[in-house]
């Protein structure tokens, strides 16, 4: 009996490092593919005039949205971290839609919001009597920035609120007995102590909107193209892989610099983050201890202008989605049109096909590298082997994507699964790690002596010890996986269908309020699948 | 300011020349209610003992005016007094009181000299002066020549003395230890408590003294306020200290 277990366990173990590989090779060689064009003909003159404009402009929208994200999110960090007030709970759990609602629905939630014809203009055309709609940057520069500034600020409120709470207090306070008022103590003490978590939280965001293609695809004015959009048309439209090539090498290039970057703050930003003081209380918004009376005055208006721009830019395109849905001729009656349409049926179909099995290969390949990285690593010093799980942050789906057309041909529900694991399993790997690095030494050693084969402590301790962040790592790919739009559209697999591709081919066959409900639907998927985890944990 | 204080040992009412005066603190928390009351001779370092939790250390933040007061229901009101002067209602930086902390709470981001000279600039003091005397109060510590050096290069030690440095700089007539000596080890703990005590006569300033340590405690007490679950448990002279009080 023991010797089939163990066998069992040996051939478990097995499989999950061989399919470690083939995800390791999935990531390594469309990159390698996508590169490879590089070395045929020349690139003219004019390429690299639009080189730079593309480049400049894909930065410009990048460090725009970035900022949008900072305005918005170091603020609420404040309150949500320093001050209790009604719905702070609430605003924290908007770090979630970042994560679980795909940027193709936030797109659709502005285009219905802001649109000439949307909620925002009507009324506020009603209000004021206007006879042109306020609101009119939703297709250009403006619009993309504002749309992924706003849709990733929660991701920057959630870093920095977090190493807000947990700053040590003792400075401050010796700087309040030396006779500095909060003003000052702002900026010379706390500043200085949330910078790295303010770099560690806009480094990520700087990247996500770096690599954003479907809000630029939906959005992008004439002549405003950004590197990820340029790559698919070259690879798709136009078929001029070499130039597709350069811009994914020069993409991947600088985001592999960004990506060092992050490396190298990250440390400084967790070792700079002491445990929570237990003594801490949160002061009603205008009734901090050491506030003037000025400041409890600014404090107040601040809040207002906060709250008025996180209604109006993030939760009414969120809202939008479902109000879009249900105003277009058919009411909600959409709904149950979309949903017995075969289309509908297929894409649902499609999504069941591939998300659950990209998930799983994620927490497969993640579990292994996050356990061989426990055990040859246990005091997390070998800096190459914690910077590795970061490089699939630096390829995007459509690099991905483009280099896995080049290899395959014609894409395959197996080549966008495995592709969706290549770049996913990192996002799994930080939660499993995270729990391995619990358990405490002593324990693994215990179980060690006292177990026959060194699987035994894997199968009997580690992974019911990482249980929790398994099931939630698998429902966040899961959800990824289903919102993802990127790589389905890249792949074009034919006759296939995932939510997320129905709902952009039918936003861009003006089908909107068709969209909108299929949007609504794939949203409460996601939200669905990614509390289901949340919960089990 | 002349105060009764009745010591619990002799029994005995005397008269004391206080420079501080504290009435009334109290603060309630979930594992313990402070209810405090208790002077200082000007010029003496006054010990507060007690074992971890007793409340120590949030008398000093009360004192320090960090931590607020809870409302009591029997109509006494918190009076803190320094030198005459109320200072109940004062925010920190106004007291006049210094405070050296438990891991010494220097400011990472800036050299050894800018940490010391960083309360002369909020006051509004030239750069190149406060540099100056921060130099001499660096020296007075026994740092001189650390003033480039980042506060995270520094020892134990060296970081407390800077910390004493930061706050003595500033000439307070009150100075408020919080266990600054509890991270470091028993020959330099030792050190640097006689120290301090040798800065307390030479600068003149009142002191308390916060420690949970006996030995500590009498080496740098004028007088030992021992503190049990929020309240005093007994005061007197060091020398009238023993270990068994701690029961």
């Amino acid at each position: 009996m023991t010797d089939r277990i163990h066998a069992a366990e040996y051939s478990a173990a097995a499989c999950a490092v061989i399919v470690s590989a083939c995800i390791c090779l999935a990531f390594l060689f469309p990159l390698a593919a996508a590169v490879l064009p590089l070395f045929s003909g020349k690139s003219g003159v004019s390429f690299y005039n639009n080189l730079f404009r593309i480049t400049g402009y894909t930065f410009k929208i990048a460090l725009g949205s970035t900022l949008i994200a900072a305005a918005v999110g170091i603020p609420a960090a404040f309150f949500t971290a320093n001050r209790s007030f009604p719905g702070r709970r609430f605003l924290l759990s908007l770090s979630a839609v970042p994560l679980c609602i795909p940027p193709l629905i936030i797109a659709l939630g502005f285009v219905g919001t802001f649109r000439m014809n949307g909620v925002i203009n009507v009324v506020l055309m009603k209000i004021l009597h206007l006879k042109n709609p306020p609101f009119t940057f939703l297709y250009s520069s403006a619009g993309v920035i504002t749309a992924q500034g706003f849709y990733n600020f929660p991701l920057v409120m959630a870093v920095v609120s977090a190493a807000w709470k947990n700053l040590p207090t003792d400075e401050r306070d010796a700087a309040r007995m030396l006779g500095a008022d909060e003003r000052h103590i702002f900026f010379t003490i706390t500043i200085h102590q949330l910078s790295p978590a303010v770099a560690a939280a806009c480094i990520p965001v700087f990247l996500y909107c770096f690599f954003s293609f479907m809000i630029v695809l939906l959005f992008g004015s004439i002549g405003g193209t950004t590197l990820e959009v340029e790559i698919y048309q070259a690879a798709r439209t136009t078929l001029d892989f070499k130039t597709a090539s350069e811009l994914a090498l020069i993409e991947t290039v600088f985001a592999l610099a960004v990506i060092f970057l992050y490396s190298k703050i990250k440390p400084a930003y967790v070792t700079g983050t002491p445990s929570a003081d237990h003594r801490y209380n949160r002061a009603k918004i205008g009734d901090a201890q050491y506030e003037s009376r000025s400041m409890k005055t600014a404090e107040y208006v601040s809040c207002i202008i906060l709250g008025t721009v996180i209604v109006l830019f993030f939760l009414s395109p969120l809202a939008g989605i479902l109000s879009g849905s249900i105003t277009g001729k058919d009411g909600a009656y959409v709904f149950i049109k979309i949903m017995s349409s075969s289309g509908f049926r297929n894409a649902l179909l499609g999504t069941l096909e591939t998300a659950p099995f990209s998930a799983l290969l994620c927490i497969i390949t993640a579990f292994v590298y996050a356990w061989t990285l426990r055990v040859r690593d246990p005091l997390g010093q070998n800096s190459l082997l914690q910077t590795l799980p970061m490089l699939p942050m630096a390829v995007s789906s459509v690099v991905m994507g483009y280099g896995m057309t080049l290899l395959v041909h014609c894409g395959t529900i197996p080549a966008l699964i495995t592709s969706q694991a290549a770049l996913a399993w990192p996002l799994a790997f930080r939660q499993i790690y995270a729990s391995l690095c619990a358990i405490p030494q002593d324990t693994l050693d215990t179980a060690e002596l006292l177990s026959d084969t060194p699987l035994d402590t894997l199968f009997r301790i580690v992974l019911p010890s990482c249980r929790e962040s398994i099931i939630s790592s698998f429902s966040f790919c899961f959800a990824v996986s289903m919102g993802d739009t990127t790589l389905p559209l890249v792949l074009s697999v034919p006759r296939f269908d995932t939510l997320a591709l129905y709902t952009y081919r039918l936003a861009s066959s003006y089908r909107f309020a068709a969209s909108c409900a299929c949007g609504t639907i794939l949203c409460i998927l996601c939200i669905l699948i990614f509390s289901l985890g949340k919960k089990e944990t | 300011m002349h105060s009764l204080h009745f010591d619990i040992l002799t029994g005995e009412e005397r008269n004391m020349t206080s420079c501080f005066s504290a009435e009334n603190l109290y603060r309630v928390w979930d594992s313990v209610t402070i209810d405090f009351s208790f002077a200082v001779e000007k010029g003496t370092m006054t010990v507060i003992a007690g074992r971890s939790g007793s409340g120590k250390s949030s008398v000093l933040r009360l004192i320090a005016g960090l931590e607020k007061f809870s409302p009591r229901t029997d109509g006494k009101k918190p009076v803190i007094t320094l030198n005459g002067n109320e200072i109940t209602d004062l925010a920190p930086g106004k007291r006049g009181i210094g405070m050296v902390f438990q891991n010494h709470a220097l400011f990472n981001h800036l050299s050894v000299a800018d940490n010391v000279a960083y309360g002369l600039r909020c006051k509004g003091v030239h750069a190149a002066e406060a540099r100056k005397r921060a130099e001499e109060y660096l020296s007075l510590v026994g740092l001189a020549g650390f003033g480039f050096r980042r506060p995270d290069t520094l020892s134990g030690g060296e970081a407390q003395r800077v910390s004493l440095a930061r706050t003595l700089i500033m000439k307070p007539p009150l100075v408020l230890f919080d266990e600054p000596l509890s991270a470091l080890d028993a020959p330099l703990r030792k050190k640097l408590a006689a120290d301090i005590r040798s800065s307390q006569k030479k600068e003149g300033f009142t002191g308390i003294f916060v420690t949970h340590d006996i030995a500590e405690a009498k080496a740098v007490a004028d007088r030992i306020i021992l503190m049990k679950a929020g309240r005093i448990q007994w005061q007197g002279k060091p020398e009238d200290f023993s270990e068994n009080m701690i029961d």
